[in-house]
C-alpha cells in the first residue's frame, strides 16, 4: 500500500493537536493548515469526536426497547422463572411479575434498565441488592435471589398480592386510626432495624410502603444510603437530589452530606400525616413550626401524645426529631398500638409470622436475630468465620457434592492459618443444610444472618459454581455477619469441570491470603498447605460416611471412611473420620491400627483434624488429661462444635462435673452439630447428675425424651433422676409409660429398674433401692427365658445380682460374658470383683489395653475398697480419674456396693464417688 | 467427534506457521476459530443459567481455550491466534448483523437469533454494519490503525499485547487507537 500524503498529513495534525490542551487546538489547527480547509474541517471533527468520547467502540451493550428487555429477562431467567408481563416502570428499574416454577409462586423481578446500568447504575444497583440482602425483617419486603444474567442485573422479591399504600390512600382516604397507628408502628420498627443495620432509606413513602391484610412491607431501598459508606457523594453527583420531595426532610433536599437516619423519621412523620389525615403537612418553609394541632386538626379523635410524635419527627432541625425509630415504636407501643406481626420478643414474632405466611402464602420471612453477643474480632474481623456450602449454580445436581467440597476445603484452609477461630466444618454444612431446606420451603432467608444465628459466625465466607462450557467457575464472596457487609470477594477461578479440587485449592489459597491480610500484624504467617482437595469420588463415599456417624451407625461410618480413603490415598481426613467411628464402637485395638496409619500421613492434616488426632491418641493411651488438654485446644479452634462436645464428655470422664456443664452450656442443642444429637442431652443429664441439681437433671431428661420419644435412654435417664430424689412413685409412672416403646435391649425396661434400685440405694433409701432391684432382676429373668444368653440382658441381670448381694450367681454371669467376649475388660472385672466378695481374689486380669488404664485403675480402687483399704481406694479413684473413665458418671451408682463405706467420708468429697446431694427424707 | 471438539493440534501447528510468516496459516486458521466462535455463542445460548455477561472479547477468550487447549501457551501464540480471532469475530458480528437487518425488513424481527448473540449485549446491527464499512475504508488508509481497533475491540488485547503483536511500542498502539476512534467516530457519527 501506498502511503497517501493527505492521510499523513491528517494523521499528523492529529498527533500533534492531541498534544496540545483542548482549548488551544482548534486555534493551533487554524495555523498548522491553513491552505487546505476541508484538511482542517476533517481534523477538527475528529478531534471533535476524540473530546466526546461517545459512540459504538465505547460500549458493546446497548439495548433500546422494552420487548427486547423482558423477552431477554425471560430468557436469562427461562431455567426458573416464566416472566408474564411488565408491572411497572420506575427510574432506573422495570419491574416484571415471573412464576417461579420450583416452589409453584409468584415472585416480582427487578431489573435494571441496560441503558441506566451501562451508564452509571450498575454500582448503585448492586447496592441496593446488597442492602436488601442484608435486611430481613417482618416488615421489609424480603429478597429471594440476585445477580446478574446475560449482562442484566436484578433482583427477585416475593409477589405480595396487595397494594400499596399509595392506592390505598388514594382509592379510600386515610385509615381507621387502629390500622393506621399498627401500620406505622410497623414502618417504625422496619425502620429501626434497617438503622441497626447501618441503612437509611431515604425514600419512604406510600409508594414504597405495601398493606396487605393489616400487614405493612416497606419495600424499595433504591436509593437507601449507606451511613458508613464513603461513596456517598457520588449520588448526588449527577446533579439531582434523591428521593420524593414531599417525603424529603429539608436537609436532604439540599443534599446535606451529613444526611442520616433521622431523614426516614421526617419521611415516617408525613407518611404518619398523611395516613391519618389524607393530606400531606405543610411544607416546613410554609409551616414554619407545626404544631400538634397538625394533624389533630383533621383527626379529633386522635391521641394527643401520637399528633406530638408525629409534629416531633416533622421538626426541621434533625435533632428536635425522635433520636431514633426505635423511640418512635416505644412510644406507639407505650400506647398500646397494635402490631400486626412484629412483636417484641422472638418467639411472638415468629408466631405471627407463621400465621402471616400462612394467610397470604408468602413463603416466609427470615428474622434477623440481634441476641448474640457481639462476637470477639480478630484484627479487623468478626470472628469465628463460617464457610458456607457453595451453591451449585449449574443445575446439575449430580454436582452438588463439590459445593461442599468447596465449604470443606476452605473450613480446612482457614483452620490451618491458625489465625482466626473457625466454625468447623460439619456444624457449617448443617447450618448450610438447613438454609437450603429453609429456601426449598420457600422461605425467603437471608444467608448471612441465618448463619450468624446458626453457628454464631461472626464473619461468613460463600459463594457459587456455574458451568462455563467445560469449565467450572467458583464465585466468592466474605462478609461481615455483624454488619451484613460485604468485606471481599475474590476473582472468579475458572477451572475444568473434571479437575475441579484444583479450583477449590487455589480458592483456597486465596481466601488464606486474603484472611490474613484482614488479620493485621500475623500477615504472612499463614502457612502453605499441603492439603489437597480429594477426588470427587472419595468426596462423596466420605460423605456418605459423615451421614452414617450423624445416625450414630458408626460401623456403616467407619466402612464408609475407609472406603473413601482407599479411593483417595492423600485424604488422611477420611481416615480421622475412620479412627473416630472405630472408637465410638468401642474397638479400641482397631481405632489404634487406624491412628498408626494416620500418623504416617500426619503432615496431611489441618490444624483442628491434628487436635482430634492428638485427642485420639490420649485416648488411646488411657490418658484422660492430655484427652482433656487437646479438645480444649479444638474447642478453642472451633467454638460450639463436636470437639467442644467431646471436651464435656471428658470433662466428665476425668471427674470435672462442673466444668462438663459450663461446657455443654455453651452448647447450643438448636444449632449445628448439636442439632439432632441426642447425646447432647445424656450428657447433659449426667452433668447435672453429678453436681447434684437434679431438679435440672430431670428436666433435661424429659427433653431427651420428648425429642427421641423412641430411644429408651431418655426413659432410663429420668428415672435416675427420680431416683436420686427417692421419687418411687414418680419412677414407676414412667416405668409404666415405658412398656408402650419400643423394647431395646440395652436400655430396657429391667435396665431401669436396676438403675432406679442402684440410685436410690446410693442416696440412702436401701429399702426402696432393693424393692426396684429385685424387680428389675426378676423382669430381666423372665426375659431371658425368652431371649437365653442376650448379652445386655445378661449384663444387667448380673449387675442386679451384684447388688443385690447374690455374689456367686452374678460371677458366673460375668464370667461367662468375659469368655464369649473377651476383649471387653469390664466383664473380666465385674468377673473378679463378684470372686472377690466370695474371698477369691484374683489380681491380674490378663492383658489391659492401655486405653483401658483408667477403667483398670478403677476396679483396683473397688477391690481395694472390699478389702478395707479406703486410702489406697481414694488413691486408685483420683488415679482413675486423671487416666479418664468412661462411664464415670455411673460409678457413685452401679458400684454403690463397693463404695457405701465412702457415702459419709469427707476425702471422698472432691470426687464422684458419692452422691452429690443425698436427702434424709424417706421415699414417697 | 462432536462438534465441540476441534484437534488443538491443527491450532497449534497453524500458529506455529503463522508465526514462521506463513501468511496461509491465517486463512486456514480463520475457518476454524470462526466456527469456533460461532458455536461458543451458541454454547452460550443453551446454558442454563448464564451467569456472564456475553461479550464478543470473552467469546474470543474462551475459543482460544478450545481451540489451543487449556495449556497456556506463550504470548505470542496467543496473540496470534487473538488477530486471526479478532477478525473472525469481527465478520461474526456482521453476518449476524446483516441476519438481524433482513429479518427487521422482512417484519419478522424476533430476538432469538441463530448466533446466539442476545439483544442484551448486542450492538444495534445498523451500527455495526457502519462500524465494518467504516473500518474497512480506514484500512485502506491505515492498516495499521484497523488491525489496532480489531485487536482491541474485537478480540479484547492489550495495548501491551498489540504492541508486541505488531513490533510498535505500547505508546503507538494508544496513539492509533485514538487516531482511529477519532476517524471512525467522524465517519459514523457525522452530524454530531
Amino acid at each position: 500500500m501506498t502511503p497517501d500524503p493527505r492521510w499523513n498529513r491528517l494523521s499528523n495534525l492529529f498527533d500533534q493537536a492531541l498534544e496540545l490542551p483542548e482549548e488551544a487546538r482548534a486555534n493551533w489547527l487554524e495555523s498548522a493548515c491553513p491552505d487546505d480547509p476541508a484538511l482542517r474541517a476533517e481534523v477538527y471533527a475528529m478531534l471533535k469526536a476524540h473530546e466526546l468520547r461517545q459512540g459504538i467502540l465505547e460500549s458493546d451493550l446497548v439495548t433500546d426497547t422494552r420487548t427486547v428487555l423482558q423477552e431477554t429477562v425471560a430468557e436469562a431467567l427461562a431455567d426458573r422463572y416464566d416472566v408474564e408481563r411488565l408491572l411497572g416502570e420506575g427510574g432506573m428499574a422495570s419491574v416484571f411479575l415471573a412464576h417461579e416454577r420450583k416452589h409453584g409462586r409468584k415472585v416480582v423481578i427487578k431489573v435494571l434498565k441496560p441503558q441506566i446500568a451501562a451508564r452509571y447504575g450498575v454500582d448503585r444497583f448492586l447496592r441496593e441488592v446488597r442492602i436488601a440482602a442484608r435486611l430481613a425483617h417482618p416488615h421489609i419486603l424480603a429478597l429471594i435471589d440476585s445477580g446478574e444474567a446475560r449482562g442484566l442485573l436484578y433482583y427477585i422479591m416475593p409477589y405480595v398480592e396487595g397494594e400499596s399504600l399509595r392506592q390505598r390512600l388514594d382509592r379510600a382516604g386515610p385509615l381507621p386510626i387502629r390500622d393506621a397507628l399498627s401500620l406505622l408502628r410497623d414502618l417504625a420498627d422496619a425502620l429501626a432495624h434497617a438503622h441497626r443495620a447501618g441503612v437509611v432509606h431515604r425514600d419512604l413513602k406510600p409508594g414504597n410502603v405495601l398493606w396487605v391484610g393489616n400487614h405493612a412491607f416497606l419495600m424499595d431501598f433504591g436509593i437507601a444510603k449507606l451511613v458508613d459508606e464513603q461513596d456517598s457523594m457520588e449520588l448526588t453527583d449527577h446533579g439531582f437530589a434523591v428521593g420524593t420531595p414531599a417525603y424529603m426532610p429539608p436537609e436532604q433536599r439540599i443534599s446535606d452530606p451529613s444526611l442520616d437516619h433521622r431523614a426516614d423519621l421526617y419521611a415516617w412523620g408525613t407518611l404518619a400525616h398523611e395516613t391519618l389525615t389524607g393530606r400531606l403537612p405543610l411544607p416546613p418553609e410554609k409551616a414554619g413550626e407545626v404544631d400538634t394541632g397538625g394533624v389533630r386538626a383533621h383527626r379529633l379523635e386522635l391521641p394527643e401524645s401520637v399528633a406530638r410524635l408525629v409534629a416531633r419527627c416533622l421538626a426541621t432541625e434533625p435533632s428536635r426529631r425522635p433520636a431514633s425509630a426505635e423511640e418512635i415504636v416505644a412510644e406507639l407501643d407505650a400506647l398500646g398500638a397494635p402490631s400486626s406481626a412484629a412483636a417484641p420478643t422472638r418467639s411472638l414474632s415468629r408466631l405471627a409470622l407463621l400465621s402471616i405466611a400462612a394467610v397470604l402464602s408468602l413463603g416466609g420471612f427470615a428474622v434477623w436475630h440481634a441476641t448474640r453477643s457481639p462476637p470477639p474480632h480478630a484484627g479487623g474481623l468478626p470472628t469465628p468465620i463460617t464457610v458456607l456450602g457453595f451453591t451449585n449454580e449449574t443445575g446439575d445436581p449430580s454436582l452438588d457434592t463439590w459445593g461442599r467440597m468447596a465449604g470443606d476445603w476452605l473450613t480446612q484452609g482457614l483452620q490451618a492459618t491458625g489465625l482466626v477461630p473457625v466454625v468447623p466444618w460439619p456444624t457449617a454444612l448443617q447450618a448450610s443444610q438447613l438454609l437450603q431446606a429453609q429456601r426449598q420451603e420457600g422461605k425467603s432467608v437471608n444467608p448471612v444472618s441465618f448463619l450468624r444465628e446458626e453457628t454464631g459466625a461472626g464473619t461468613v465466607v460463600s459463594g457459587s459454581y456455574y458451568l462455563l462450557g467445560d469449565s467450572l467457575q467458583f464465585r466468592l464472596e466474605v462478609a461481615d455477619a455483624v454488619r451484613g457487609r460485604v468485606l471481599g470477594t475474590i476473582a472468579p477461578i475458572t477451572t475444568s469441570r473434571s479437575t475441579p479440587q484444583a479450583g477449590i485449592e487455589v480458592m483456597r489459597d486465596r481466601l488464606m491470603g486474603m484472611i490474613a491480610l484482614w488479620t493485621e500484624d500475623k500477615i504472612g504467617h499463614a502457612r502453605q498447605l499441603e492439603l489437597r482437595p480429594p477426588t470427587f469420588e472419595a468426596y462423596q463415599i466420605f460423605e456418605g460416611g459423615a451421614e452414617r456417624f450423624r445416625n450414630q451407625d458408626y460401623a456403616g461410618a467407619m466402612t464408609e471412611y475407609r472406603r473413601a480413603f482407599l479411593a483417595d490415598t492423600e485424604f488422611v481426613g477420611a481416615l480421622l473420620g475412620a479412627g473416630i467411628a472405630a472408637w465410638n464402637l468401642g474397638d479400641a485395638k482397631l481405632t489404634d491400627s487406624i491412628v498408626r496409619e494416620i500418623h504416617l500421613r500426619e503432615s496431611k492434616l489441618g490444624d483442628y483434624q491434628r487436635l482430634r488426632l492428638e485427642s485420639l491418641d490420649a485416648l488411646l493411651a488411657g490418658d484422660g488429661e492430655a484427652e482433656v488438654t487437646a479438645l480444649r485446644k479444638a474447642s478453642a479452634e472451633a467454638p460450639g462444635s463436636m470437639a467442644t462436645y467431646n471436651l464435656a464428655v471428658a470433662s466428665l470422664s476425668t471427674d470435672r462435673p462442673q466444668e462438663a456443664l459450663a461446657v455443654l452450656e455453651t452448647l447450643e442443642p438448636e444449632r449445628g452439630d448439636m442439632r439432632g444429637w441426642s447425646s447432647y442431652w445424656t450428657q447433659l443429664t449426667h452433668a447435672l447428675h453429678l453436681v447434684g441439681d437434679h431438679e435440672r437433671e430431670l428436666k433435661a431428661a424429659r427433653e431427651l425424651r420428648s425429642r427421641y420419644p423412641d430411644r429408651r435412654v431418655g426413659l432410663t435417664l429420668e428415672v435416675r433422676a427420680l431416683a436420686a430424689e427417692g421419687r418411687a412413685a414418680a419412677i414407676d409412672s414412667v416405668l409404666f409409660a415405658a412398656r408402650a416403646l419400643p423394647p431395646a435391649t440395652y436400655w430396657s425396661q429391667g435396665a431401669a429398674m436396676v438403675v432406679a434400685g442402684e440410685e436410690l440405694a446410693t442416696h440412702g433409701w436401701t429399702e426402696a433401692g432393693t424393692q426396684y432391684l429385685m424387680r428389675g432382676k426378676s423382669w430381666l429373668e423372665g426375659q431371658l427365658r425368652v431371649q437365653p444368653g442376650d448379652e445386655s440382658h445378661l449384663y444387667w441381670l448380673g449387675s442386679a445380682l451384684y447388688d443385690l448381694g447374690e455374689w456367686a450367681r452374678s460371677r458366673q454371669i460375668f464370667d461367662s460374658l468375659a469368655t464369649k467376649d473377651p476383649d471387653r475388660l469390664q466383664y473380666r472385672e465385674l468377673a473378679a470383683l463378684a470372686a472377690a466378695r466370695t474371698g477369691s481374689v484374683r489380681d491380674t486380669l490378663g492383658p489391659v489395653a492401655p486405653a483401658d488404664r483408667g477403667e483398670y485403675t478403677m476396679f483396683r480402687a473397688r477391690l481395694a475398697a472390699i478389702r478395707g483399704d479406703y486410702t489406697g481406694a481414694l488413691a486408685l479413684f483420683g488415679e482413675a480419674s486423671r487416666l479418664g473413665l468412661r462411664g464415670l458418671p455411673w460409678i457413685h451408682a452401679s458400684a454403690y456396693r463397693d463404695l457405701v463405706a465412702f457415702r459419709n467420708d469427707p476425702r471422698a468429697l472432691p470426687f464422684s464417688l458419692r452422691p452429690a446431694q443425698a436427702s434424709a427424707a424417706k421415699p414417697n | 467427534m462432536s462438534e465441540d471438539s476441534t484437534p488443538s493440534g491443527d491450532v497449534t501447528g497453524l500458529l506455529q506457521r503463522l508465526r514462521s510468516g506463513d501468511e496461509r496459516a491465517a486463512d486456514q486458521l480463520f475457518p476454524l476459530v470462526y466456527d469456533e466462535l460461532r458455536r461458543a455463542a451458541q454454547r452460550a445460548m443453551r446454558r442454563e443459567r448464564e451467569d456472564h455477561t456475553l461479550r464478543p472479547t470473552e467469546l474470543v477468550h474462551e475459543a482460544w481455550f478450545k481451540l489451543a487447549g487449556p495449556t497456556p501457551e506463550p504470548l505470542h501464540n496467543r496473540a496470534h491466534f487473538l488477530g486471526v480471532a479478532a477478525r473472525a469475530m469481527r465478520q461474526v458480528l456482521v453476518d449476524h448483523a446483516r441476519r438481524r437487518n433482513a429479518g427487521k425488513r422482512g417484519g419478522a424481527f424476533h430476538h432469538t437469533t441463530i448466533d446466539g448473540l442476545t439483544p442484551g449485549e448486542e450492538m444495534p446491527s445498523d451500527e455495526i454494519l457502519a462500524l465494518d464499512d467504516a473500518l474497512t475504508r480506514l484500512g485502506e488508509q491505515s492498516a495499521r490503525l484497523q488491525t489496532v481497533v480489531e485487536f482491541r475491540y474485537f478480540s479484547g488485547l492489550t495495548d501491551a499485547e498489540i504492541g508486541e503483536l505488531l513490533g510498535v511500542s505500547e505508546r503507538t498502539v494508544h496513539r492509533d487507537w485514538l487516531k482511529a476512534r477519532a476517524w471512525l467516530y467522524k465517519e459514523l457519527y457525522p452530524s454530531r
